[in-house]
């Protein structure tokens, strides 16, 4: 009886894992007094610390759904503010905001594969460095304009291999919906292609007029890029924030 | 690489991890050997909160068995973050020791 009540101590996703093997083992010990304290002890442990690491992750996790949803919001505002600088400003921030998912995305599919989710994260990070490197050098004007937008390009263009990479192991670990997931990864080929294009014209001068089946691809890629990324933000931090993937983080042991 | 900082389980995760250095083996016959090769007696508590965040770091994994008693075997990771601090420790003693033969 007293082993009953000293199992509903720990956590559930734990006793899923270990009660089995636990009470076997248990059942071969000579338990003493100090053994029956120590259990107790390890057990509030467990529980205590189960669930204060649940509360703080839901916590970020919801944070991360609200500036995610935010982010969408923006871009889709900029489309109706007839003030064009406000509409600018909110065609900057916006993007800016979904930066949080980076680190969400590593905290959820790090439980599911935890070294394919380093090296997604690295991607995803490489990318804001690089993004925050170009605006220090260009703040200390010791760079060319060319060079700075060569760097800030390839901060975009890997910007968008993480958009494809998180996406499409968040659908291998069923963490977000199939078709979320798709439209994810969809938007990151579109980033790539968009921001492939608009380097390669800059850097030499070409007018894209000149080429048409090329014209149509990036006018198709910023229609997807547009749409889907608003669809994308809203229903990803929805998902957050309802609490839908926070529950899946809570079984985490085994 | 040596044992992560496992709060009050990082002597009893070293215990553990030395204990499976020659061979796997489930919760009760971990008990008995450590207490055979250190002296010191693991609470059924300890030990599975130790082994529970060992496996979380990798350093161990379950073998899969009809028996209720689930014996773990040690990672690779585990064999050579084990091997690394032991080799640490070994040093560390050694040159105690020597410091202890110069005072006399």
């Amino acid at each position: 009886m007293w082993l009953d009540v000293l199992m509903r101590v720990y956590p559930q996703a734990w006793r899923e894992r270990y009660e089995d093997e636990y009470r076997a083992m248990l059942e071969q010990c000579d338990l003493s007094l100090a053994d029956w304290l120590d259990m107790l002890v390890s057990a509030c442990e467990t529980r205590l610390l189960d669930t204060r690491g649940y509360l703080m992750r839901d916590l970020l996790n919801r944070v991360t759904g609200v500036l995610v949803v935010l982010s969408g919001v923006l871009m889709m505002s900029a489309f109706f503010i007839p003030d064009e600088s406000t509409a600018e400003f909110f065609f900057a921030v916006g993007p800016l905001l979904s930066l949080a998912m980076i680190p969400a995305m590593h905290r959820v599919l790090s439980i599911h594969r935890p070294q394919w989710s380093g090296a997604v994260t690295a991607i995803g990070v490489t990318s804001i460095l690089l993004l925050i490197v170009t605006f220090a050098l260009g703040a200390m004007a010791i760079l060319p304009d060319t060079s700075l937008m060569l760097i800030s390009f390839s901060a975009m263009v890997i910007l968008g291999v993480w958009l494809v990479s998180v996406n499409g192991l968040a659908i291998s670990t069923g963490t977000i919906p199939s078709v979320l997931g798709a439209i994810g990864v969809a938007i990151g080929v579109a980033w790539i292609i968009v921001m492939s294009v608009s380097l390669w014209t800059s850097l030499l001068d070409v007018q894209l007029y000149q080429y048409p089946a090329l014209m149509t691809l990036q006018s198709m890629s910023i229609l997807m890029l547009l749409g889907g990324y608003m669809l994308w933000a809203i229903s990803t931090g929805i998902l957050f924030i309802s609490g839908n993937v926070s529950r899946k983080l809570q079984v985490s042991y085994g | 690489m040596s044992v992560p900082d496992l709060g009050r389980f990082s002597d009893p995760a070293l215990l553990i991890l030395t204990s499976l250095a020659n061979g796997q083996k489930h919760g009760y016959h971990m008990m008995e050997d450590i207490e055979a090769i250190s002296g010191i007696k693991l609470g059924p508590g300890t030990l599975y909160g130790a082994l529970n965040r060992l496996e979380e770091h990798g350093f161990i994994e379950g073998v899969a068995t009809e028996d209720r008693r689930k014996p773990y075997k040690l990672t690779a990771l585990g064999l050579t973050t084990l091997e690394s601090t032991l080799q640490k420790m070994q040093s560390f003693t050694q040159t105690g020791l020597q410091r202890l033969q110069g005072r006399a």
